[in-house]
């Protein structure tokens, strides 16, 4: 849904054009709140980008609009792409098409849009148990060291992401492995009559 | 332009796909935030990338982003909200409503030790309300592009609004030019005209009103707290709080009726926010001083007694009840009249607008 900026959110006026891109901020004429609005020249700009030019004759036409004129190439697989299809991404011209193979194949970081913290994973499944469940340190420990290495260079976020998280989780995973066998070992000679 | 890739057909450069890792920097605008919802409570934070603006929202072991880049942002609003006030209504009603209970419970009993109950109760509500009123106003940004108006849930309060807005500002500008307020203004009176002022505008039709419901409201609050006098003097003759509990219904309904009413007329803020203070202390008045919410915790100490017994015997005793009369109508009138005065000031006001002239309509 598309907001319409020069109505404020508390009282719902319309606020006066003159309030625009002032320095500070403003206080709304009607219930006094601070409001500020930043409008920029793309606010103004009638040419969009949804059509792309009719192809003349002698003119190279777009590969997935045969009607329209090509301007550009793509940077991924060369094809001509009208205006329409043109997706400009960090300085280069892509389709469509390159662009859902890159998400496919996670190759472009500045496409992708979700992630997973198989850090946090790893250290949740680290901790928890020795607070919780002790017993489950056989299972939850060789688990969370399996995420801390294997995902030690996946991208788990879009903007840096620092390895602590990874480190603690290798930490406390051998810490629970081996309390878990010590703990085991003592049990097992308890049972036996060891300490008799 | 790059040279198309030879290698590799159907994806893009070989050195991109080689280095997965993002490699472009990232200056962090806000702290995570974390806002609640039924069931999780997610965070968001704010990141400069250079081009774009990018808004983080994590949830559990997930995390999801949003890039705005700053060539297509059209807009960026900051707008004040309620979120402050409610949430300080919302302590209030959480601690200061047991804690009276309580109070009010242990005094019944004549216990002794009343003065760890308002700690108990009293501390955690101070530095709530104290912490939230030092966060500063409240209010939401939404960064509006062609086809979309994207809230920025990383910002709920104005301090924190002002510097992040600074920096997109100046990001924004770097790219698309500055513009001046007067060419701005200019712009914005030509862009937002007839037409589309009337089908992007948020704003429903604002109905006149001359506040009748209010008149009504006020003038009931009056003979409220004049009954509520009457009783103090007099105790002897309005024994049961029965003959009070009919007015206080009939007030009740009246604001209600006026609260409801208020919505979208021409009816000034300042005067619907004071409907709004007399409704709530009729409320806190009536509900927490009057027992009607003790008859519970009464019969809950006394469990052998008969319920027309508990509610007699949840009612405060007569001097108690003198005083509660007293400060319920001393508080009532003055409030009944304020709010009179405020009702006939308004229409004298709209009365006068329209014998000069034909009143604007908001939104226009």
């Amino acid at each position: 849904m598309i907001l319409d900026p020069l109505i404020c959110s508390r009282c719902k006026t319309r606020l006066p054009e003159t309030m625009v891109n002032l320095d500070a901020f403003a206080e709304c004429p009607s219930c006094g709140g601070a409001v500020g609005v930043t409008v920029f020249p793309a606010l103004f700009h009638r040419e969009g980008r949804t059509e792309g030019r009719p192809a003349m004759d002698d003119e190279s036409t777009c590969y997935y609009h045969e009607s329209k004129r090509a301007e550009v190439i793509c940077d991924g697989c060369g094809r001509f792409l009208c205006r329409l299809c043109d997706i400009e991404v960090r300085g280069d011209h892509l389709c469509p098409t390159c662009i859902e193979t890159a998400l496919s194949r996670k190759s472009a970081p500045e496409l992708e849009s979700q992630y997973t913290h198989y850090d946090q994973i790893a250290l949740t499944l680290a901790i928890l148990p020795l607070v919780i469940l002790p017993c489950a340190v056989f299972i939850t420990s060789p688990l969370a060291m399996y995420y801390a290495i294997r995902h030690w260079r996946t991208p788990q976020s879009a903007v840096p992401r620092r390895k602590w998280r990874n480190c603690l989780a290798l930490f406390f995973g051998i810490v629970g492995l081996a309390g878990g066998m010590v703990m085991a070992g003592f049990f097992a000679l308890a049972m036996s009559g060891a300490f008799e | 332009m790059t040279e198309p890739a030879s290698e590799d057909s159907a994806g893009l450069t070989l050195e991109a796909a080689a280095a997965p890792e993002p490699t472009f920097g990232y200056r962090r605008l806000t702290r995570p935030k974390r806002r609640f919802s039924v069931v999780t409570a997610p965070t968001y934070s704010l990141w400069d990338g250079g081009d774009h603006l990018l808004q983080l929202h994590n949830e559990g072991y997930r995390e999801s982003c949003r890039r705005l880049y700053y060539r297509d942002i059209q807009a960026i609003t900051c707008k004040p909200t309620n979120l402050r006030r409610n949430l300080n209504l919302i302590f209030s009603a959480v601690f200061i409503t047991p804690m009276l209970l309580i109070v009010w419970g242990a005094a019944l009993s004549e216990a002794e030790d009343i003065l760890s109950v308002l700690l108990f109760f009293g501390v955690p509500w101070a530095v709530l309300v104290l912490c939230n009123t030092l966060l500063g106003p409240s209010c939401v940004c939404h960064v509006h592009t062609a086809v979309q108006s994207e809230e920025l849930r990383g910002i709920t309060r104005l301090r924190v609004a002002r510097r992040v807005l600074r920096a997109v500002r100046a990001a924004a500008e770097n790219v698309q030019g500055p513009l001046a307020p007067e060419d701005a203004a200019a712009r914005m009176a030509e862009w937002a005209g007839p037409d589309r002022g009337a089908a992007a505008a948020e704003t429903e039709p604002v109905r006149f009103s001359m506040g009748p419901f209010h008149e009504a409201a006020f003038w009931a609050l009056i003979v409220f707290g004049g009954v509520h006098a009457f009783a103090a003097r007099y105790p002897e003759i309005i024994r049961h709080s029965i003959l009070i509990y009919i007015p206080f219904l009939a007030v009740a309904c009246l604001f209600v009726a006026a609260l409801i009413h208020q919505r979208r007329t021409t009816i000034p803020r300042s005067l619907q926010r004071f409907t709004w203070v007399a409704f709530i202390f009729i409320c806190v008045v009536s509900f927490v001083f009057k027992g009607y919410l003790l008859f519970p915790f009464w019969s809950f100490l006394n469990p052998e007694a008969e319920p027309l017994d508990a509610l007699r015997g949840s009612l405060p005793a007569s001097a108690d009840r003198i005083v509660l009369n007293s400060i319920s109508a001393i508080c009532a009138i003055p409030l009944g009249v304020w709010g009179l005065f405020s009702v006939y000031t308004y229409r004298r006001s709209a009365s006068a607008r329209a014998g000069s002239g034909p009143e604007p309509a908001r939104g226009e």
